[in-house]
């Protein structure tokens, strides 16, 4: 059974501006560690996921989109066992692009790299670049996120921006319960 | 006790009833004619009444002073004044045809008070009766149905942004009542907060005119006139809806009482999201929902016959779904005094302050905080004289010193930047004989930290029988925005576009001739133009000066930019019979001096408004159905591609064509049912861009207005 009482916890404008850096992000301890795209030696022990902008990487978990968007009505449905995600129905991290220069935009080209992304995940914002500005739609939705060992947290992202630094885009909030059951 | 007094109460009445007196008489046309159902009012009374078929009225009033008016769609207004001391007193009304209106409406578009047919320059007005037919909610509303050559799009963000002929929002110069309007988004004058209610006329008047009105009147000023209340009182509340949960509420208190006249007027719409699917393929677009107040209150005072003091005040709020994590708002806080003084025998001395705040802000949802993010404070000094002299002179002459405050998201760091401006100007009409009419003016701008310009106006109508031709020249200047001057904003992490202090003023030359044909029943106006474009300022992609994000930046810079030639024709025809139509017609070419000769505006070359309409005036009712439209051609253009990585890509809009049918009925004069179909024929894009028509398809709408005053009026 999940943990009702357990409260809700927020991180709030975590700072993932970087198109060259993931920010690494314990959900137990609710911490946060920038490191470049390439450093694979800094990477701490335990991480739950991490941002690079808008995309997400897990610690070799696996995520799932919920059609729930609230917290509590997710884990209620869990509790009543009205809601019950096969395993399967989780996808793990694949190869993707993530793009680490936008400097040439202008010029017609964006550079990328090849990294690890979930793409399930990922889906929490999609940016339609094809106006200018690009349009940000969040989906709502509470996601499962399943590490390697099997401890299930579930997130539901609030913000990509933060209003307290002109707007800017990059910085990401959330709110999460770490460790429920299914 | 009870008997007593209901003999008393008797008494009176038939007492009361005894020294009344009752007016009789016949409206007629110039030709003695019959005119059947004209209204008769009172000014200022309670008391009105209307002519039968036959053109006949009577009306009783007790004994005292009045002024009578006769009123009837298609003539001129005729007014008595009348003394009842006897019992029974006969009075005719003569009504003279003015089927155009261009004996009827006074224009003030050289800031000297002309009747529209004997204006030195082109005029175009919309009536408070247009307004009302449209159905408009804001001028917005009005203009692109109106003006041909005049188009509203989506900008970034699906900001509404003006473009005219070839010119953008800068260009074209918005006034409320002669001042100017704080608060911009890409340029563009928020047209959501000049709603309609209280407006009298709206004059359009093409063509540089910076002698008069100093700064961005390069290619057109749009001036709005605001109501004053009727004499005694009115009130009136009105309601429409329509297709996408398009609401509009309002209504409007008038009094006018001894020296004092107000009018209040409020107005609420809304319109919620909803969605556009091409016609091809799959795309669809979100077009965000909005919701707006607004609050205008004008107050005059007449201490005398000499001196009138105005006093306005407004207040406008708007909010729009942007997304689902903020929603952008607006607010808007004007103000204004005013003391208009007749000084010795035809002179006119008007003094003004006015104040203008536009605030911007973003509202996040999920916190549920409203950060400023915008803020436009300007304050106004004018003095204008005008003098009206023997020989048909008049000569006018004012000052105007201006302060401007802009914080902004733009800005580094969101700051602020002020500036000041000021400027004389001088104007000289001469009415030289029956047939010529010249004007020359003169106007010294002064803009802080900027430029200084020197804006001269020379103009001329020479009159021949039904014939006018006018001919103009007119230099237009825009000095540089603090936007322009001081920008620096991170364009969605792509790269940045920066301001530039160095900026000189555009300005434009401006040759205008026109002629016009107008009888009672016809007119038919040709206009030709010419604008030579200097200095144009725009954005160009600098890689000497690279942004955080990008190896190069956009910066404002002047251009060599273009010129613009073009013709306007504008045929209005109205029988007695009740039927009228306007067709107007606007072209405009591009001529581009930069290297390679790439036309950059995507306003339409060609495009047309039209309406045909009839009206019907019988007992207690009136009606009016009107079949309006525009049609925009296409337009062949060179811009960004799609993902911005290019310049100077051919790109192409297609044409389209929009239509409304509506018929506004009129019950007892205070009663009013208007049902219309909008795009009728049911036009919707087979790809939705920024320059396409916001629509979905046909649309059906119904507004209900009531004018209380006229129901008391009729129950007296």
């Amino acid at each position: 059974m999940p943990d009702l009482s357990q409260e809700e916890n927020t991180l709030s404008y975590v700072d993932a501006r970087s198109y060259t850096e993931w920010v690494y992000i314990d959900l137990s301890e609710g911490t946060t560690l920038a490191l470049d795209y390439k450093d694979t030696v800094g990477v701490p022990e335990r991480w739950t996921f991490a941002l690079h902008r808008y995309d997400c990487k897990t610690n070799g978990g696996s995520a799932l989109e919920t059609p729930f968007t609230s917290l509590d009505d997710l884990l209620l449905a869990l509790s009543e066992q009205t809601y019950k995600p096969a395993t399967s129905e989780f996808t793990p991290d694949t190869e993707g692009d993530i793009i680490i220069d936008v400097s040439h935009m202008i010029e017609g080209y964006l550079i990328y790299d090849i990294a690890s992304r979930n793409e399930a995940l990922s889906l929490w914002l999609n940016v339609d670049i094809s106006t200018m500005p690009p349009i940000y739609t969040q989906s709502g939705k509470v996601y499962l996120l399943r590490e390697a060992d099997g401890t299930l947290s579930a997130l539901r992202f609030t913000g990509f921006s933060n209003p307290y630094y002109y707007d800017t885009k990059g910085y990401i909030s959330f709110q999460y319960r770490y460790d429920i059951e299914l | 006790m009870r008997l007593a007094l209901c003999l008393l109460l008797l008494c009176l009445s038939l007492a009361a009833r005894s020294a009344e007196t009752i007016v009789r008489g016949t409206v007629k046309s110039e030709s003695g004619k019959p005119m059947p159902f004209a209204y008769i009012t009172v000014s200022g009374k309670p008391y009105a009444t209307q002519a039968d078929k036959n053109g006949l009225f009577s009306l009783s009033l007790p004994s005292g002073q009045y002024t009578l008016k006769a009123q009837l769609q298609g003539y001129e207004d005729d007014t008595k004044e009348l003394n009842l001391s006897q019992e029974a007193v006969t009075l005719d009304f003569v009504l003279k045809e003015d089927l155009i209106n261009l004996n009827a409406v006074t224009v003030t578009g050289t800031r000297t008070p002309r009747l529209l047919g004997e204006a030195p320059v082109v005029t175009q007005i919309i009536t408070e009766d247009d307004i009302r037919k449209l159905d408009a909610t804001n001028v917005r509303d009005v203009l692109q149905q109106e003006l041909p050559g005049l188009e509203f799009t989506f900008q970034m963000d699906q900001q509404v942004a003006l473009s005219m002929q070839g010119l953008g929002g800068l260009a074209i110069l918005i006034l409320v009542d002669g001042e100017r309007l704080a608060g911009e988004t890409l340029d563009n004058t928020d047209f959501q907060r000049l709603t309609t209610g209280d407006i009298e006329r709206i004059e359009v008047t093409k063509g540089a005119a910076s002698a008069l009105y100093g700064s961005n009147s390069v290619g057109a000023v749009v001036n709005i006139i605001t109501k004053q209340a009727q004499e005694g009182w009115s009130a009136n509340v009105n309601t429409h809806f329509s297709a996408h949960e398009e609401q509009r509420h309002g209504g409007s208190v008038g009094v006018q009482r001894g020296k004092w006249n107000s009018l209040t007027d409020v107005q609420y719409d809304q319109k919620g999201t909803f969605t556009i699917h091409d016609l091809e393929g799959d795309g669809a677009t979100t077009i965000y929902g909005t919701r707006q107040w607004n609050f205008n209150e004008k107050l005059s005072f007449q201490p005398d016959e000499r001196n009138t003091l105005t006093a306005r005040g407004g207040y406008y709020f708007h909010e729009r779904d942007y997304s689902s994590y903020k929603d952008n708002r607006a607010r808007d806080f004007s103000g204004s005094l005013r003391w208009l003084r007749d000084v010795r025998e035809h002179g006119k001395l008007d003094l003004s302050y006015t104040f203008d705040r536009y605030d911007k802000s973003d509202y996040y949802t999920e916190i549920r905080k409203d950060f400023l993010s915008y803020k436009n404070r300007q304050n106004t000094l004018r003095a204008l004289y005008t003098q009206d002299f023997s020989h048909g002179i008049t000569w006018v002459a004012g000052g105007d010193a201006m302060s401007d405050y802009l914080m902004s998201y733009q800005f580094e760091d969101d700051g602020s930047h002020r500036q000041m401006t000021a400027d004389v100007f001088s104007q000289a009409e001469w009415q030289i004989d029956s047939h010529w009419d010249v004007i020359a003016g003169l106007r010294l701008d002064w803009v802080s930290s900027s430029s200084v310009n020197l804006s001269p106006k020379l103009a001329a109508m020479y009159k021949v029988g039904l014939f006018k031709l006018r001919g103009s020249y007119s230099r237009g200047f825009r000095s540089p925005t603090l936007k322009e001057r001081y920008m620096s904003f991170d364009m969605a992490d792509i790269f940045t576009i920066y301001g530039n202090t160095e900026l000189s003023s555009e300005h434009s030359h401006s040759f205008a001739l026109s002629a016009e044909y107008a009888q009672k029943r016809y007119s038919l106006t040709a206009t030709g133009f010419l604008n030579l474009m200097r200095n144009e300022i725009s954005t160009i992609w600098d890689l000497s000066r690279p942004s955080p994000h990008a190896s190069g930046s956009m910066v404002y810079a002047n251009i060599d930019g273009r010129n613009i030639a073009g013709a306007d024709v504008t045929f209005m025809a109205r029988y007695t019979c009740g039927i009228g139509c306007k067709v107007s017609y606007a072209y405009f070419h591009e001529f581009p001096k930069n290297e390679g000769g790439y036309n950059w505006s995507d306003s339409r070359p060609h495009s047309l408004t039209a309406k045909v309409d009839y009206r019907k005036t019988l007992k207690n009712y009136e009606f009016d159905l009107l079949f309006s439209g525009r049609w925009l051609s296409q337009v062949h253009y060179y811009g960004y591609s799609d993902d911005y990585s290019q310049h100077n890509v051919p790109l192409t809009s297609p044409r389209y064509t929009i239509w409304k049918l509506a018929l506004s009925q009129r019950v007892c004069r205070a009663y009013n049912l208007l049902l219309s179909i909008d795009n009728i024929f049911n036009y919707r894009s087979k790809t939705f861009s920024y320059n396409s028509p916001v629509t979905s398809g046909r649309a059906f709408s119904a507004t209900l207005s009531v004018d209380i005053d006229e129901i008391v009026k009729r129950a007296k």
